[in-house]
Parts: structure tokens; sequence; C-alpha cells
């Protein structure tokens, strides 16, 4: 029986190996899947947010029932999760049945005339101002996590877990891009229309909050060298055209990228949204250093034929199969991809998050197909 | 038929399009035949999408420009087209607070001649009883991004059922997860994987050509 310290030092190994798009003895895996976890470990999806160290307690029990998984943590507590997204949360428990899944409710305060505020003061400034004014809460949930982070953190280290970005002091992205966090702000349709209409005022707000949020990212990277830092954009899918996302998109996300590497880290691209149509874009990050992470939508295989050799994979079990599909079926789809691109730099997970509602069998059945099962 | 009109139309060019809109109003001509090129327009706008010149940044500008113009004609009531092809109901399911999806289908639903109600986010099944019992759609649309409410769709439509309602609107699902075996999960009529296709589908089903 190995020891705790020893199963965290042979996930790290393999994690890191297939991060770096090298050969591993199995793929290593990561399941983004608190929901589902805490119930599977005994618990309730309100327990994450009544009493954050047992609900995560139970999100390990449910880690260690399913198997050797490689990864988990660094820790959920829903109620602080809206910062990013300009957004009320509703949370099991408080506002909602105990396990229903948390909602995000967006609040959209950005109007034409804040594009002159964030040219003027910043995006980081608007941030702020918005938060003392519309969530006030969250302020006091924020220090009531901050000294619990760290102490979940370690829970999950102690029971033997590697997280592949960071133990939740390492840096990410601004969710999205700045793109994203103007469309979470300001509201997709209303900021769609902006860029048709006010082009060169968004822009030049745009620019203003990437010079900020590149800023940040590479202190941060530099302090705290994460193996991998969660990096992505929104706007794929049929957003945009092509113009617009070469123009409103893609150097953002490629600065990111390049920011992150000469750095010394390396990134999860967390894409939401169908990518088909960008894929080749992405052959412009550097060799080896990147993790190409879609959420269900994008056809993994097209995209491999591309990819494979340039990045390693991150995927994709589509949550729809999890929910109304059999363990034969995600079973099938989970060899499938290990046939094409499991060789080497494989990660195996499911397309962004597990489904609260998740068949437990065919959650077994992606582990037992990783596993070798 | 204006040409001027579909052109600026088609190519999304606001600023032509409102002006023409007024030079033709002022020349009296028909409401109705503006309405018309503004359509013509939008055909050729959905054509586009399809054949992927345009993508759904575009699809919400000329929604935009199209209920602007029809404003300056008294809005779509006072074009006497308000229900041109018949009401259309759409939400997004219980539970689920998406509406990034939905807002673009019902935005691009009332340009094309379709009088929407948009019930909004998070809607219980109740909300979708009163609102056939008191609109009468044809169709409905149901938005649904979260597999954990896939079961609340199911709900709503055997509810539906029971009030004696399904038998007369077609129901059509969509949103990100949704697919065909989701269709048959829950027992509705069409999945469309965007906002063009809902156009397509809810005119086929109103009957009209
Ligand atoms: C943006 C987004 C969000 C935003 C929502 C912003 C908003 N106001 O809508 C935020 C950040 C708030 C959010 C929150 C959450 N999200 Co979310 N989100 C997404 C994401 C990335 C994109 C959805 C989107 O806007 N797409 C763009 C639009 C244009 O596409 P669309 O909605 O599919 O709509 C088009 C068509 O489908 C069609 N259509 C849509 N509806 C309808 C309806 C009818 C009748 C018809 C005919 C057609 C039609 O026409 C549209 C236009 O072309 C998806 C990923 C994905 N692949 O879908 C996840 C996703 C839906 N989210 C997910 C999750 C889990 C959540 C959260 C629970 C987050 C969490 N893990 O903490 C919360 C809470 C949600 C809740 N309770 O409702 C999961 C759901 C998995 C599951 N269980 O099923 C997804 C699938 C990501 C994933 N792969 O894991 N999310």
């Amino acid at each position: 029986m190995k020891t705790a310290e020893e199963l965290r030092k042979e996930h790290l190994e393999r994690l890191k190996k297939a991060v770096a798009n090298e050969k591993t003895d199995r793929p290593p895996i990561t399941l983004n899947a608190d929901a589902f976890l805490v119930q599977y470990g005994g618990g309730k999806v309100s327990d994450l947010v009544l009493n954050p160290e047992y609900g995560n307690e139970c999100c390990i029990k449910g880690l260690q029932k399913l198997g050797d998984i490689d990864c988990g943590g660094p820790g959920t507590y829903p109620p602080v999760m809206g910062a990013f997204a300009f957004a009320k949360m509703k949370v099991p428990g408080r506002d909602l049945a105990d396990n229903m899944i948390w909602q995000i409710d967006e609040l959209r305060p950005m109007t034409v005339e804040d594009y002159d505020v964030i040219i003027d003061k910043g995006f980081n400034y608007y941030s702020m101002e918005f938060q003392k004014k519309y969530l006030p809460e969250l302020e006091k949930e924020m220090e009531y996590w901050a000294p619990l982070a760290p102490k979940i953190a370690q829970m999950y280290k102690d029971a033997g877990y590697v997280t592949l970005s960071g133990d939740g002091d390492a840096p990410f992205t601004i969710a999205g891009g700045v793109f994203g966090g103007f469309m979470s702000a300001r509201g997709s349709k209303a900021l769609l229309m902006d860029i048709r209409r006010i082009p060169d005022k968004v822009m030049a707000a745009m620019e203003v909050a990437y010079e900020e949020s590149s800023k940040a990212l590479r202190e941060a990277v530099r302090k705290f060298k994460p193996l991998t830092v969660f990096t992505g954009a929104a706007g794929a899918g049929d957003f945009l055209s092509m113009k617009d996302f070469d123009k409103f998109i893609f150097p953002q996300f490629k600065n990111d990228v390049d920011i992150i590497v000469e750095e010394g880290s390396n990134c999860y691209l967390h894409l939401d949204l169908c990518w088909d149509r960008f894929i080749d874009h992405l052959l412009e990050f550097p060799k080896n250093r990147c993790v190409f992470g879609p959420d269900g939508t994008t056809d993994m295989f097209k995209a491999a034929d591309k990819l494979y050799g340039h990045m390693a994979f991150y995927g994709d079990v589509h949550p729809a199969l999890l929910t109304l599909g059999t363990p034969d079926e995600v079973y099938a789809y989970c060899k499938k991809l290990m046939d094409r691109v499991g060789d080497k730099g494989l990660i195996m997970s499911t397309g962004c998050s597990v489904p609260a509602n998740a068949k437990p069998e065919n959650v077994e059945a992606v582990i037992a197909a990783a596993l070798g099962k | 038929m204006s040409n001027k009109l579909v052109e600026a139309m088609a190519d999304l060019n606001e600023d032509a399009v409102l002006e023409e809109v007024k030079a033709l109003k002022a020349k009296n001509v028909p409401a109705l035949d503006i309405i018309a090129s503004l359509q013509e327009g939008m055909g050729i706008v959905g054509k586009r999408f399809e054949e992927k010149e345009y993508f759904l940044s575009e699809l919400i500008m000329s929604a935009e420009i199209f209920n602007e113009a029809s404003q300056l004609l008294g809005g779509m009531g006072g074009a006497g087209t308000a229900s041109k092809y018949g009401t259309f109901v759409m939400g997004t399911i219980y539970d689920d607070i998406h509406d990034i999806g939905k807002n673009i289908v019902t935005t691009v639903m009332s340009s094309n001649g379709f009088n929407v109600i948009d019930l909004g986010v998070d809607v219980p099944t109740a909300k979708y009883v009163e609102a056939i019992r008191q609109y009468k759609p044809k169709v409905i649309g149901i938005s649904c991004l979260l597999t954990t409410a896939f079961d609340n769709i199911k709900e709503c439509i055997q509810t539906l059922e029971k009030e004696g309602l399904r038998k007369d609107v077609k129901v059509l699902i969509g949103g990100g997860p949704v697919d065909e075996a989701t269709c048959k999960y829950v027992g509705a009529d069409h999945v469309c994987r965007n906002a063009q296709e809902t156009v397509e589908y809810s005119k086929k089903y109103m009957g009209v050509q």
C-alpha cells in the first residue's frame, strides 16, 4: 500500500509527463466534478456551501471510491464563484434545494458609457467598483473562504491528489480572456452589437483591460510557477467571423500563451464551445507546452488530425453522454480517444465539468477505460 | 421592392437602412411594402449565415436593424405584420439560467415575422401552461444547457400532455448539450442547432412555405 506522499509523487510525475506530451504508463485522470463527487461521496451539494470542509471531504471520499484518480482539488466553495462573472450567486442550501446545482445570475451592469470609464481608469477599477456596489456580500464570502481555502487544498494533497493548474493560489487568465470578461459585464448580445457599431471604442477598452491582465498574469506565473495555467478564450463557436476572431480574440489569447510559456509554465487551454473553425490557429502555440481542453463540443478526432504531436489532449466526454448514455457507450468513446491520442500526452477527463446528475456507472466507465480495465 | 433597401439590410448597413426607410415613408410607400423589402434582406442574411459568411454577431445585428426600422414604421403591430407567421413562446427551463442562446433565438425569430413571447430564464412549467393558454402558439421553444434540467423539460412536456395542450403545439428544444437522444428522452418534437434553423422549423410547423 502506497502512502499518500508516494501516491502524490506518482500522480505528479505522470501528470507532468502528460502535459509535456510525453509517454505515460496510463493517462492521468482529472475530473472537474465537485457537484457530482460530493453526492457520490455521501454528501449533498449544499454541504459545499453550508460546511465546505465537510463537503470537500465528501468530494475526496467520492474520488477515492472511483479508484486511482490523479488529480483532485484544490477545493470548491460556490458562493465565491460569481466574482468573475459580474454575477450574484444562488446556492443550494440557502436559495435553492439541497441537491440543486448553483446558479450564476449575471447582472450585466456595463453600459456603452462604461467603455470610457474603463479606458480612463481600467477594467480592474471598474470591476472593483461594481463589486462594492452590487455584490457587497461577496467580500464577506471571500473573507470567510480565504483562511479555509489553503486548509481544504491541503486536505486534497494529504489524500495524494495533485492539481493541474495550481493549488488555488496559482494564476489564471480572466475567464475567457478580456472578451469573455466583457461578455459577462456587458452581456453577449450587446457586446456583439458594439463590436459592429463602435469597434474602435470596444478595442480601446479591451486594450486597456488586456494591459492590466497581461501584466498581472506575468507577475503571477513568475511568482507561483504552476504546472499549467488555466487559460482560454471566449468567442469561439458561431459567434464571430474569422476576421473578427482574428481582431478581437486571438491576438490576446496568443499573447497570454506566450507569456505563460516564457515564464516557464504550461497552458491548459480551456476551450468552451466549438473550436472546429480555429484549430489551425492553435498550431501557432509553442510545441509541447499546451493541453488542448475542449468542452465536448469540438470534434476531438478532427482536431487530433492536426494537433496530435503538437500538444497534449484533455478530454472530453460529453455531458449529455454521461447523463443519458450507457456505460458501454462511454467506455467505447474513451477507448476510441485513447486509441487515437492515448499513447502520449492524454489526460483523461470529461468536457469541462461532470454533470451533477451523471450516472455513476458512466463516470466509473471513464475511470475503467483510463485505468485499462 | 426597394433594391437599395434589400441590399442595405443584407449588408447590415444600419444608417443606410434607416435612411432608406425614412425616404420611402416620405414617398408614401406603404409600410407593408417596406417591410417586405426588409424581410427580403433578412432572407439573404439567413442564407449568408447558412453559408457561413455571416455568424451570430451578424445575425443579431440584422435583427436589431430590422427592429429599429420597423419602429420607424410604427412597430411591427403598426405595420400590420405582428403575427405574420403566428406566435412563438419561448423560455429557458427551470433551474437553468443560461440565456445567451435563448436571446439570440428570440431576437432572430421576432425579426423574421414571428410574434415572440419571451418567458425569460428559470421558467416553471406553470408559466408555459399559462402562456400557451393565453397566446395559443402553434410552436413553443424550450432552451436548456444543463443535463441536470433534462428531467425538467420532460416534466414540463408531460404536464402539457396532462393539461390537454400538447396536441396543439410543436415543442422545439435547443441549447449546447441537447441532442437527438435528449429530444427523444424528453418527448420534444425537434432539436434546433441554431436560430436560423428555428426560423425554418417554425415556418414549417406553422404552415408557412
Ligand atoms: C456561457 C456559459 C455559461 C455562462 C452563462 C451566461 C448566460 N447568461 O447565459 C455562465 C458562466 C453564467 C454559466 C454558468 C453555469 N454553467 Co455554463 N456554460 C456556458 C457555455 C460555455 C456556453 C453557453 C452559451 O452561451 N453558448 C452560446 C450560445 C449562442 O449557444 P447555445 O446556448 O447552444 O444556443 C444556440 C443553439 O443551441 C440554439 N438554441 C439554444 N436554445 C434553444 C432553444 C430552442 C427552442 C431552439 C429551437 C434553439 C435553441 O440556438 C442558439 C443560437 O444559435 C456552455 C458550454 C457549451 N458548450 O454549451 C456551458 C455549460 C452549458 N455550462 C455548464 C455548467 C455546469 C454551468 C454551471 C453549473 C457552472 C459551474 N460548473 O459552476 C453554471 C450554472 C448554470 C445554471 N444553474 O443554470 C455545463 C453544463 C453541463 C451539464 N451539466 O449539462 C456546460 C455545458 C459546460 C460543460 N461542458 O461542462 N455558463
